[in-house]
């Protein structure tokens, strides 16, 4: 580029002044270009474009109308307009004029053009400058230095190391007289006036303008040098520019000049700046320029008046030194884009920038001032609707609530509003333009840490920070120094600088923590639950679940959230929940079902409640679901509603039970004492014996009834389940008839209870009648027997049950089965499916309260046509059988009475009566006393010994226990024989007493009565051991 | 075979104080301290109403001028069931036991009676009471 320079001389000094693309093209290739073009093109050295052909410059189609441009212009003078493409392949619009450079005979031809875009990127152009002066200070054909006043050395320009022969390095902080021999002044330009900064004794200090000089390279050579010094404030300390061009140099370029002369005037006329010449009184007498696009101003305009004249009209604003323009033409310095407000003839302002310098001859006489100048009015209404779009822009930064900042390609903050100053907090003060963000992140770690974050290394915070502004991607959240959470949003603009903006979500993030806690708070609340807890938002998508509702629907968290539970179970059922949800969604209602499923056999009862969940403005924004298993809770509460409604029967049927024996035991008893009465032949006898035989089937009757109520005296003993399943199949056979087979299997021997061997017939046989009866066709009834321990599925199964040993006892048969409905209701007394006469409805009736008196289990299953099976469960005992415990019969001659003294208490006259009449045929002497307190009268009162005290339990003055007890006590030798229709009662009454007495169950027979008597009498004086025992157990069962 | 009865608390309802006097001395024998004795049915009834719980037996005699023992008897039994209550009567009047069976008497001693006869009553009021303390 040197050569080049060299070459063309002060006419590339002037192309590369010129804010216009200067391309130089020989033989249809890139020859030069001046750094305008250079930059406008993109290219960062002349060595990357120069060579290449020209057409490769143009953007198509121009490249291919290259040739009809350049005739063209050439031929019409006239500018057009062409897109030029960059080294990065994006275009640049310009307007071109091609001119021939015919003087040397060449085919050269000059592009010249303005750069429309830059002119529109008026604010780009600040740092272009910057970077063009930078380069122009670098690649100047002159040496250029700068030092300080007392001639330091603080610049230098490559030229300048070239030219002393020293490196930069050396001659920095040097001071600059190194570069002067010691007799600079007497050797230096004799033909030229005296330097008198030189004059003066110090070098350069001072402005000078083209003086010369005679300096000193550092190998000791000696070199004329023209020399300018231009003084520079830089704040408050001045220093000093001198600019040194070899004078040989200048010569041979001036050789060029003369030679070029008319390739100077082309390059004038080329370009779109103006270029004027005064004479040495100052008076503006040539002015030359491309009229292109302002044919309005008359050069002339220009014409007559001095440049002093025209420099007056400066604006003060773009002359920086504020140096009176008449002094610079007095002292002959160089000025450079002054600018000045002129008047057109149209009377439109427009405003030019103005350079000039002196020019001398060779004999170095001044010849007058020439320059250039260029309109920059357009630039300056660029400008100023920029500073007013700036100004808008800033307001309306300000104004908005985000913090905004924009840095440029070098990351110095240009721009930012109010709020992000703000947000810097105490580092407010860097929210102005310059600054480097990079430097704003440190300061404001470095204050965090001072605030007491916990922040270990800056400088690693610092690099994270920056890698992601380096590149940057989805917005963040950052803590401001002011408190506030911050989402920063990052982006890269076009030119390569950046813009932040960030928007305070403090509250945002507030409640999003609150919100993170209360959902973690739930979460955990509903996970524990022991309950089955699912929330859905309003489209019926999962969004909550407990553990249990995630076994309970057999699906997971992380298969079920967010979705539907349709989309979850694609059948009917998924379907119906889904629209159910959906149902108490609109209908703002909640929904309780109760649910029967079965899954592997076993059916589940689920209680299942969906509520819609409103919030506080009255939406519906989901859907709580809980469910229960209730299989075991509903079960339990029918077995209870069973087992209640079978006890208030059985109250029923024991309260008439009580009184309906003391009604069967007065007309049996009356019955038989009346046949008694009667002769042997009586033909009266017959009936009455028919009276008695129903009076026992009654009895019989209420007996079982008593029996279902629990209310029966019960005489236990240790009953061998199997031989006594045999000995009921002896009794039973003839029974069943020749169809029906009956298998006992007697199971093992061990298998005992500890019950009423009676009433244990009275049941087995109730119910092995029943089964045959339920096969008229034929079959066979299997009885077995067996042990079971209770475990936990059996207790779950019976909620009665304990976890004890039980003997089972089945009984199945092969017949019709019984449905539902009627299994419901077996064990109801008076219930029956029999024939009306066949069947009193008591039979399981009586084997329920059978079994349950016993602390056992009663359970049937049945299959309609499939058959029968009954399962009791009666508790193992541990005694062994006793073999008196079979009761012996007593005849009736050795139940007669041996003149006995029974004292008879009863309430009830006709029972009294019958009772006394009785014990006086048997042979008994009869005390009579119809209550307790007349019963205790006569006991006072008989001198004789009382052998038994026969009294009913229930009295109104005084209950037959504590008569008996009161008695005792006076005559311990009385024995005690109760009655009672209501024995139960009666039992539990001898709480307390310690004494255990016979209770007798209404009705007695006259057969009964006498042997109980007996054997009261006869027994010895203590009850014996096991029959305390065992009424004692009686009691507590009651 | 004889039973201690000296903690019994009588009241004795007669207007005659020959049979009054007896009668105290036979309790006295009996070893019984507390006892009340009221000449008139209705001072017994008031007497009773405000200190039934320190009567064990009401003595009563059948005829008395104001209110008769019956009356007195049948005013007692609506507020008190269980007081155990003795007619002490001059006549066997079948008629009159009806009466007072029917309106709840306890018991009777017919007059004259010997101390004998009124030990044996109370020993089976003395009975009948701790029969019932047991059944309570």
């Amino acid at each position: 580029m040197d050569q080049e320079n060299k070459y063309f001389g002060p006419i590339a000094d002037v192309m590369q002044l010129s804010s216009d693309l200067f391309i130089i093209v020989q033989e249809n290739r890139i020859f030069w270009l001046n750094d305008t073009a250079l930059r406008a093109l993109k290219f960062s050295e002349i060595g990357e474009i120069v060579g290449k052909p020209i057409s490769g410059l143009f953007m198509p189609p121009y490249s291919d109308m290259l040739e009809s441009i350049i005739e063209e212009s050439v031929e019409g003078k006239t500018a057009v307009s062409a897109m030029l493409r960059r080294s990065d392949n994006t275009s640049v619009d310009t307007r071109l004029t091609v001119t021939e450079l015919a003087a040397d005979g060449s085919k050269r031809l000059l592009f010249a053009g303005q750069d429309l875009t830059a002119q529109k990127l008026a604010a780009q152009a600040i740092t272009d400058q910057a970077t063009y002066l930078d380069l122009i200070l670098r690649n100047a054909g002159e040496a250029i230095i700068i030092y300080d006043v007392d001639g330091t050395m603080r610049w230098v320009n490559p030229k300048a190391e070239e030219l002393f022969g020293y490196t930069g390095v050396e001659m920095l902080g040097r001071n600059i007289s190194i570069l002067a021999t010691s007799d600079s002044t007497a050797q230096a330009a004799p033909e030229a006036e005296q330097p008198r900064a030189l004059a003066s004794g110090s070098l350069f200090l001072g402005e000078v303008s083209g003086e010369a000089f005679k300096g000193r390279t550092k190998v000791g050579e000696d070199k004329y040098f023209a020399v300018t010094v231009t003084r520079m404030l830089r704040g408050t300390r001045t220093q000093y520019v001198a600019l040194l061009s070899d004078i040989t140099e200048q010569r041979i370029a001036e050789a060029k000049r003369r030679q070029s002369e008319q390739r100077y005037a082309a390059v004038v006329a080329a370009s779109s700046d103006w270029f004027w010449e005064t004479g040495p009184e100052l008076t503006i007498t040539n002015i030359v320029g491309n009229a292109q696009g302002r044919k309005w101003v008359r050069p002339s305009t220009f014409l007559g008046p001095t440049l002093a004249d025209v420099l007056a009209k400066a604006e003060g604003g773009e002359n920086p030194r504020k140096i009176d323009p008449k002094t610079i033409l007095e002292e002959r310095r160089p000025f450079r884009d002054i600018t000045i407000r002129l008047q057109t003839a149209s009377g439109d302002e427009i405003w030019v920038r103005i350079s000039g310098a002196p020019s001398y001859d060779d004999d170095r006489r001044f010849l007058g001032y020439s320059g250039s100048a260029s309109d920059i009015t357009e630039r300056r209404k660029i400008g100023t609707r920029l500073e007013q779009t700036q100004e808008q822009l800033a307001t309306a930064l300000d104004s908005i609530t985000e913090g905004l900042a924009i840095f440029d390609n070098r990351d110095r903050l240009i721009l930012c509003n109010k709020r992000f100053a703000r947000m810097l907090g105490p580092l407010g003060s860097m929210a102005v333009a310059g600054t480097q963000f990079e430097k704003i992140v440190r300061k404001r770690l470095a204050q965090e840490k001072a605030n007491g974050s916990p922040i270990n290394d800056i400088e690693a915070q610092v690099g994270a920070r920056m890698q992601r502004h380096n590149a940057p991607g989805k917005p963040f959240e950052e803590k401001a120094l002011d408190g506030r959470w911050m989402k920063v949003s990052e982006f890269r603009t076009a030119a390569g600088g950046y813009v932040g903006v960030y928007s305070e979500v403090t509250a945002q993030k507030a409640a999003e923590a609150s919100l993170k806690r209360s959902m973690a708070l739930l979460s955990a609340v509903v996970d524990n639950s022991p309950l089955s807890i699912a929330l859905k938002d309003e489209a019926g998508c999962y969004v909550l679940m407990s553990h249990h509702y995630e076994s309970a629907k057999g699906i997971s968290k992380a298969e079920a959230l967010g979705k539907t539970e349709a989309e979850l179970f694609p059948g009917a059922t998924g379907r119906a929940n889904y629209s159910e949800d959906i149902e108490v969604i609109n209908s703002r209602t909640a929904r309780e079902v109760e649910s029967r499923s079965s899954s592997g056999g076993k059916s589940r009862i689920e209680h299942i409640i969906k509520f819609p969940i409103i919030d506080a403005g009255g939406d519906v924004i989901g859907i709580g679901e809980v469910r229960s298993d209730v299989t075991a809770v509903r079960a339990t509460e029918d077995q209870m509603q069973n087992s209640q409604r079978l006890e208030s029967l059985g109250q029923l049927a024991g309260g008439i039970a009580h009184d309906f024996n003391n009604i069967l035991m007065i007309i049996g008893g009356f019955t038989q004492h009346a046949i008694r009465l009667l002769p042997e032949d009586s033909p009266a006898r017959p009936p009455l014996s028919e009276v008695t035989t129903a009076t026992t089937r009654a009895g019989a009757l209420t007996k079982q009834m008593l029996v279902f109520s629990r209310r029966q005296v019960a005489e236990n003993s240790v009953i061998p389940v199997g031989n006594s399943l045999n000995a009921l199949s002896g009794l039973l056979k003839p029974l069943l008839g020749e169809t029906i087979e009956l298998d006992i299997n007697s199971g093992p021997s061990e298998a005992r209870i500890f019950a009423d061997e009676a009433q244990f017939g009275q049941v087995i046989t109730n119910m092995i009648l029943n089964a045959r009866d339920a096969m008229p066709n034929g079959g066979t009834i299997s009885v077995s027997s067996a042990l079971i321990t209770a475990d936990d599925e059996f207790v779950a199964r019976h909620p009665t049950a304990e976890r004890i040993t039980y003997v089972k006892i089945a009984i199945s048969d092969q017949g019709v089965g019984m449905d539902e409905a009627t299994l419901k209701r077996i064990f109801e007394p008076f219930f029956t499916t029999k024939e009306a006469g066949k069947g009193t409805g008591l039979g399981l009736a009586m084997a329920y309260g059978f079994v349950t008196r016993n602390k056992g289990v009663i359970a049937v299953s049945s299959v309609v046509d499939g058959g029968t099976t009954f399962e009791l469960y009666l508790p193992l005992t541990s005694q062994s059988a006793d073999a008196s415990a079979a009761g012996a019969v007593i005849d009736r001659a050795a139940a007669a009475g041996k003149g006995e003294t029974v004292l008879l208490a009863e309430d009830e006259p006709a029972v009294r009566k019958l009772v006394t009449a009785t014990l006086q045929e048997l042979g008994y002497k009869v005390l009579v006393a119809s209550c307790g307190f007349e019963a205790l009268e006569l006991e006072g009162e008989h001198e004789g010994r009382i052998d038994l005290l026969l009294s009913d339990v229930v009295m109104p003055d005084l209950g037959g226990f504590e008569l008996a007890a009161s008695i005792q006590k006076s005559r311990p030798e009385t024995k005690i024989l109760l009655m009672s229709g209501y024995p139960a009662r009666g039992l539990a009454d001898t709480r307390g007493k310690g004494s255990t007495y016979t209770v007798l169950a209404k009705p007695v027979d006259f057969d009964a009565l006498a042997r109980a008597i007996r054997r009261s009498l006869d027994s010895p004086a203590n009850p014996d051991a096991e029959r305390n025992k065992q009424a004692s157990e009686e009691a507590a069962a009651a | 075979m004889s039973i201690d009865i000296s903690e019994l608390r009588v009241l004795v309802v007669e207007d005659s104080s020959q049979s009054t006097q007896l009668i105290r001395l036979m309790l006295n024998d009996f070893g019984i301290k507390q006892t009340y004795f009221s000449k008139d049915g209705r001072e017994a009834l008031d007497f009773l109403g405000a200190a039934d719980d320190m009567v064990d037996v009401v003595l009563c005699d059948w005829t008395m001028p104001r209110l008769t023992g019956l009356e007195v008897l049948k005013q007692l039994r609506t507020v008190d069931g269980e007081m155990p209550f003795i007619m002490v009567t001059g006549t066997h009047d079948l008629a009159a036991v009806t009466a007072a069976k029917a309106a709840g008497v306890t018991s009777f001693i017919a007059k004259p009676f010997s101390k004998e006869v009124l030990r044996k009553k109370l020993e089976s009021v003395w009975k009948f009471r701790q029969a019932k303390l047991l059944a309570s």
